[in-house]
């Protein structure tokens, strides 16, 4: 019971579904992406992470760090840019700084590598992106291509964004993406404790629950 | 535990001078402060970046004193990672608290700045153009890295070099820099920034160092002693707490 309602929150989740996760806690994203490690490796679902310009290995290393060691064996990595080799990297691309390039290449590896089965999608540095591409042109372009992938039937998505960065960005994206999503958490941190804020979620509604705190010794600790 | 010289002494320092703050100046610095710089560098892993903020005080040069005293006593390298003449400026700091310092054995990597400190290994020259001076610095990172097996860097002015970027390819050039640290599991890195400072750095550098930083320190000094704040660690136990140093605790 380690994860608490933390799991409940994410069994309430069918595939097809678009989690927006919004970080503003030290360790948030870390004990998230523990949680979803966890879950995955506990349901035999399938997981595809992909790692935008080397952001995933931040949050594992940390969580290395943190636990001694990191099983990642049931998952698969799509790797854009970057040079942090962790995990079982599935394909390689390079980083190309013509957005629109980058986005065709993209489609192409999603496609050929993702799971036809039921999958969990963990995608990261998607904010390294738009923070990258922070113009209206290059932001309307990004919103456009994650159109195009939340449709999908058999994928569950979760895109994990800091906050921070994305509200300091010029053209306010994140509204946008929260349109998109059908499920925005939020994660605070009070002291030791992680909050995880139901802004907009459908097990919430349910559950009549706002939110779900963990203390960080229960959900990184030993 | 601490055999041999210790790195520093404390001179003659001013009477009614700066640090009269300080009642027991000596068994400050010497034990108390040590102890705990020595729990919490132990508790730092391998592969660790750390990020300590800190106010207008002596926390960075104190911290520089404790990590090299610490290592030494560890048999652990030094490096300081001098950005812009940080170092130099510190080690006048000191002298002006009249604590003389062995500086032949802290290993110094420059970069940018004029003025020698310590046992210069590498130099950077600055360059207007960030992708020059940021190639040369992973390539001399990655020197010291093989010369030196386990080691302590400590980085001081990283805000010079940060404040110098103006675009997001900029900025995150040198962020890809920093974030290899985390990657490299034989060195412990610390990053040492005025809070102030960091609060005014453009928003990628502000949230980008405190993504990569595996632990995060709040030092809030009051004028006998100083409040660590522990934001971020790798170890979940210290994760929101608060830690205090009283001044002359061990008497």
């Amino acid at each position: 019971m380690k994860f608490g309602l933390l799991w409940e929150v994410i069994r309430d989740k069918k595939f097809g579904e678009t989690v927006i996760v919004e970080n503003q806690a030290s360790l948030g994203i870390e004990a998230l992406l523990l949680s979803l490690i966890e879950y995955s490796r506990a349901n035999n679902t399938p997981l595809l992470i992909e790692d935008i310009l080397d952001t995933f290995p931040i949050y594992a290393r940390h969580l290395e760090l943190i636990l001694g060691n990191l099983n990642l064996g049931n998952s698969r990595i799509l790797k854009i840019g970057g040079s942090d080799d962790i995990g079982k990297i599935a394909e390689k691309l390079k980083f190309e700084t013509d957005l629109r390039v980058y986005l065709s290449r993209y489609k192409k590896a999603f496609y050929s590598i993702s799971p036809n089965e039921n999958f969990i999608d963990l995608v990261f540095g998607l904010d390294r992106l738009f923070a990258l591409n922070d113009t209206p042109m290059g932001t309307s372009e990004l919103i456009n291509s994650i159109k195009t992938y939340i449709t999908n039937k058999n994928r569950l998505a979760f895109y994990f964004f800091e906050l921070d960065l994305m509200e300091s960005l010029s053209t306010s994206p994140m509204p946008l993406i929260e349109e998109l999503a059908t499920s925005v958490i939020r994660i605070t941190q009070d002291r030791d404790t992680i909050v995880f804020t139901m802004i907009k979620d459908s097990w919430a509604l349910k559950a009549k629950m706002k939110e779900v705190r963990i203390s960080i010794r229960d959900i990184l600790g030993g | 535990m601490r055999a041999g010289k210790p790195l520093y002494e404390l001179g003659n320092h001013r009477k009614g001078g700066a640090i009269n703050f300080i009642p027991s100046f000596p068994i400050y610095i010497r034990w108390y402060l040590l102890d705990m710089v020595e729990g919490l560098l132990d508790g730092v892993k391998y592969g660790e970046v750390v990020l300590i903020k800190y106010p207008p005080s002596y926390v960075p040069e104190f911290t520089i004193l404790h990590i090299a005293e610490y290592a030494k006593s560890r048999g652990i390298p030094v490096i300081i990672d001098d950005n812009f003449d940080a170092f130099p400026i510190i080690v006048s700091h000191l002298e002006a608290l009249g604590i003389s310092f062995d500086l032949n054995s802290i290993y110094v990597v420059k970069t940018g700045g004029n003025i020698n400190v310590g046992n210069l290994i590498a130099k950077i020259k600055y360059h207007p153009d960030p992708r020059v001076y940021l190639k040369e610095y992973r390539e001399t990172m990655k020197r010291v890295s093989l010369k030196f097996k386990e080691c302590i860097t400590i980085s001081i002015g990283i805000e010079s070099v940060l404040s110098r970027l103006t675009t997001p390819q900029e900025l995150y050039l040198a962020i890809f820099e920093i974030q290899k640290a985390l990657e490299n599991k034989n060195r412990k890195s610390v990053y040492l920034v005025n809070g102030k400072i960091f609060n005014a750095l453009p928003s990628i550098a502000r949230v980008e160092l405190s993504r990569i930083a595996s632990t995060i320190v709040n030092t809030k000094p009051y004028p006998t002693g100083a409040h660590l704040y522990i934001l971020k660690s790798s170890n979940p136990e210290l994760v929101g707490k608060e830690i205090t140093v009283e001044v002359g605790g061990k008497q």
